[in-house]
């Protein structure tokens, strides 16, 4: 029975091919730039570590001016100051955690066959690689002592591993990072949690970092944050060591608190170090620390643009304009037909098997639009991917992208036809045949 | 006149019809609503980007171009380099002039401050600035329009002024954060900035425009421009001769050299480029919302084909009948016609108020100003030509009907 109306529904389609193909076209037109938009969306609000994201919190003390807050509605910095973030790493109440800035330095080989090239650095402590579960291709991180004391070792990303060792176990080796020699301690396999949560100062969407060096080489290096560094107070900074010891913001601290429990304890433990400070004549404003966990985190550095919602509600409504106008015409195309559809009544075709007749030719629409769709939106994230600079990592179609786009177009258009399929076959034979 | 009465009279059968098979007419209508509601939004939001981006940064963006200079060796002298590099970008020819320079406009990365135009300011007269640092061929170099005042003297340019000897540097303000400081008319020079706690620094010259390197911090032309740099990392900007650029980018970063044992070259951009790179989201936004709006638009005019195609065929008997009774064949296309624009009009009216609606709600959501109204009657304008167009073919189809039709059977 299926095969019989499939048959009659190609036939149907291809009576009036440029009505067909109308139809079509405006589904898949509604479906490809409602993909396009949602891919967007759904890969910008993605969670980047989804088996984590509920135990690690990102810390926020509020530290900022007693004449305003950092941002409104009262909200405390993203960032800490170098005296609170050593403080903080006193507490053994995390389970793992991790203090860190961006970094940056010249990258070259040790027999000088590359010429130097700016290498991307994150400078932080060991635990970094266990707390994003940051996978490792060869070696390991440095060991804790390096967090306080400098010494000269570095884990490279594998693109850098593949650019100066040609993607060889580097382990034990050596590079040259500002013309100081340092020892490869590990490699990291592919590693892009999208987006780059764990700093979300200089794009969303950027790649990690190309290298990670300890954080204890952070004060005889006077080594500087090349992310952000803010400040509210006027303070007269003319050494590296004022500079610490200012109320300047720029490090990022991450905890993994696995319960409930732990993160009430960790909670009253800021709360407690933030008075005591203000006893110090620090922390002018009323307490507002908080520990925000990963997608929460997300939403207060606004890593979904408006743009990309603005453009997600638009779409939308240009997806009902499309049903709309196939509503139209599939009502114009079954009435049109009354006079085939009176004669299969007449000769005793149910209402139910003319429904299910219009159904399934509006079925085959919807399927040959989502297909149509799913070519114009990977065209449509082309396109994106050209108009934007970093957004290349963003606009890949997956699996499970593919199977809504399907199951919209599908649905669209069965909801476009319910309609226009219902009234054709409620038309009484008889009436029309009597006109012939 | 009386064409005009026969138009009036030809409402009344065309509105009954319409009331008799609605559901097309309603559909057509819903359909138009919601294209005039994104039209009208997508191209106020387009306009208010494409104003954005046309707005001039101060600089002479067709002849500039610059580059990061990054040291890295421990024992780096850097006072020394950026002198000789700075005589030799100079004396290239083809070079106008060139100066070392901290940030640019637009360039998304930067520094800032607060600042007031008097020593016991409270916190909320304080406001905030970028802080551009350069030299005294700076102001040249970028194509600043000065309009009161002075440039730097040679002498007054301190390398790697600290904070703490801010008070030696001379400083030039924008116009804009002039009258900001100096209400009203910004009467700054001669005056000294303060950044609170230090000796304030002289005003010597404001100039017209110079916009920040960030879109979205503060006001765009809160600029402050100080005769000092830094050591460090910096930014060498160089003005060139007409048609010169191109070739002289390559060559300049050849000269620099590229890698060095010393320090890295990066960054080589014409401010073209890092204006664009700044505005590329605004941009692209423009960019998709042209191609929905061209989408829409054609969506909806082929709804209206489609639609018309199959009102002329299934009322062909009707059509028939009509010229068979005498009407000519503009009356026949007069009559699709006046039916396509009851429809769009329908559509318009509910389609004006979506389009407030719309708007009211991303205004609220987003951060979006609220639509402009005259957009909508434009708006409305357009839906009714698209909608007259639209018809037009199946209407002439129409009237070639023959009358003889109206005797035949199907």
């Amino acid at each position: 029975m299926l095969i019989y109306n499939l048959k009659l529904a190609l036939k149907s389609l291809r009576r009036n091919p440029v009505l067909s193909l109308l139809m079509v076209g405006a589904i898949g037109l509604g479906i490809g730039v409602c993909m396009t938009t949602l891919t967007v969306y759904t890969l910008m609000s993605n969670n980047p570590i989804p088996q984590k994201s509920d135990v690690l919190y990102a810390v926020q003390l509020d530290s900022w001016s007693p004449d305003e807050p950092w941002e409104e509605p009262n909200l405390p910095p993203t960032q800490l100051t170098w005296r609170d973030a050593q403080s903080l790493l006193q507490s053994d109440i995390p389970v793992r955690q991790a203090v860190m800035f961006r970094g940056g330095f010249a990258l070259q080989d040790m027999a000088e066959k590359l010429p130097p090239f700016a290498a991307d650095a994150r400078v932080t402590t060991r635990d970094f690689f266990a707390l994003f579960e940051v996978p490792f291709q060869y070696g390991a991180a440095w060991d804790v002592a390096a967090d306080h004391d400098p010494q000269q070792v570095v884990v490279l990303s594998k693109k850098i591993n593949d650019k100066v060792f040609g993607g060889a176990n580097s382990v034990g080796q050596s590079v040259k990072l500002d013309n100081r020699e340092y020892r490869v301690i590990g490699v990291l396999a592919d590693w892009l949690p999208t987006p780059k949560f764990y700093d979300l100062n200089n794009g969303n969407f950027n790649e990690p970092e190309e290298i990670f060096v300890p954080f204890g080489l952070t004060v005889p290096l006077e080594l500087q944050s090349r992310g952000n560094s803010n400040g509210w107070k006027v303070e007269a900074i003319t050494s590296y060591q004022q500079g610490l010891e200012s109320e300047d913001v720029w490090l990022q601290y991450w905890v993994e608190l696995p319960n409930a429990k732990s993160r009430e304890a960790y909670q009253a433990f800021i709360d407690q170090y933030v008075m005591e400070q203000k006893k110090l004549g620090r922390f002018p404003r009323p307490l507002n620390n908080r520990l925000t966990p990963v997608m929460q985190w997300l939403q207060v550095n606004k890593v979904v643009t408006e743009d990309s919602r603005v453009l997600l509600g638009l779409s939308f409504l240009f997806l009902a304009v499309c049903l709309l106008n196939i509503v139209g015409l599939l009502l114009a195309k079954f009435l049109g037909k009354s006079a085939e559809t009176a004669l299969r009544r007449a000769l005793g075709a149910t209402r139910g098997q003319i429904l299910t007749k219009n159904l399934v030719e509006v079925g085959l629409i919807g399927v040959l639009g989502g297909a149509l769709g799913l070519l114009l939106s990977l065209a449509g994230l082309q396109a994106i991917k050209a108009l934007y600079r970093n957004y290349e990592r963003l606009v890949q179609l997956n699996a499970e992208l593919l199977l809504v786009a399907l199951l919209i177009a599908l649905l669209s258009s069965l909801l476009a036809g319910i309609y226009p399929a219902w009234r054709a076959a409620r038309q009484s034979p008889a009436g029309l045949l009597k006109t012939q | 006149m009386n064409q005009f009465r026969s138009l009036a009279l030809s409402f009344g059968p065309i509105v009954r019809a319409l009331t008799r098979s609605r559901a097309g007419a309603v559909l057509i209508a819903l359909q138009c609503a919601i294209t005039l509601a994104i039209l009208t939004n997508a191209i106020f939001i387009i306009q208010d980007r494409l104003q954005k981006m046309a707005r001039p940064s101060g600089v002479d963006v067709e002849h500039l171009f610059s580059v990061l200079n990054v040291p890295f060796a421990p024992d780096y002298d850097a006072r020394t380099a950026i002198e000789t590099d700075i005589s030799m970008l100079r004396a290239q020819p083809g070079v106008i002039d060139a100066a070392v320079i901290n940030m640019l406009p637009l360039s998304s990365s930067g520094s800032s401050s607060a600042f007031a135009g008097k020593a016991d300011a409270k916190p909320d007269e304080y406001s905030g600035a970028a802080r551009y640092e350069t030299d005294a061929h700076g102001l040249n170099t970028l194509g600043l329009k000065l309009v009161a005042g002075r440039n730097f003297l040679e002498e007054e340019v301190i390398p790697h002024a600290p904070i703490s000897e801010w008070g030696k540097v001379s400083v030039i303000l924008t116009q804009a954060y002039a009258k900001k400081l100096f209400p009203p008319d910004g009467d700054a020079v001669g005056k000294l900035l303060y950044d609170g706690g230090h000796r304030g620094m002289p005003i010597v010259g404001i100039v017209e425009r110079l916009q920040m390197p960030w879109l979205t911090f503060g006001e765009l032309e809160h600029s402050v421009i100080m005769s000092t740099y830094t050591l460090g990392a910096t930014r060498y900007v160089i003005r060139t001769a007409p048609a010169e650029r191109q070739a002289l980018m390559p060559r300049i970063e050849e000269l620099l050299g590229k890698s060095s044992n010393e320090r890295l070259v990066l960054q080589l951009r014409t401010q073209n480029e890092v204006e664009a790179r700044t505005y590329s989201e605004y941009r692209a936004m423009a960019a998709i919302l042209s191609a929905v709006i061209v989408l829409i638009v054609m969506i909806t005019g082929l709804g209206i084909v489609g639609l018309a195609s199959f009102n002329v065929s299934a009322r062909k008997k009707q059509i028939g009948t009509r010229r068979a009774l005498g009407a000519q064949k503009g009356d026949i296309i007069r009559y699709f016609l006046v039916e396509s624009w009851i429809i769009t009009s329908l559509g318009a009216l509910i389609g004006a108020a979506l389009s407030f609606v719309l708007s009211y709600w991303m205004a609220n959501t987003f951060d979006l100003p609220p639509l402009d109204w005259r957009y909508v009657p434009v708006g409305v304008l357009f839906l009714w030509v698209l909608g007259l167009l639209a018809v037009w073919v199946p209407a002439r189809r129409a009237a070639q009907l023959p009358p003889a039709l109206a005797t035949r059977s199907v």
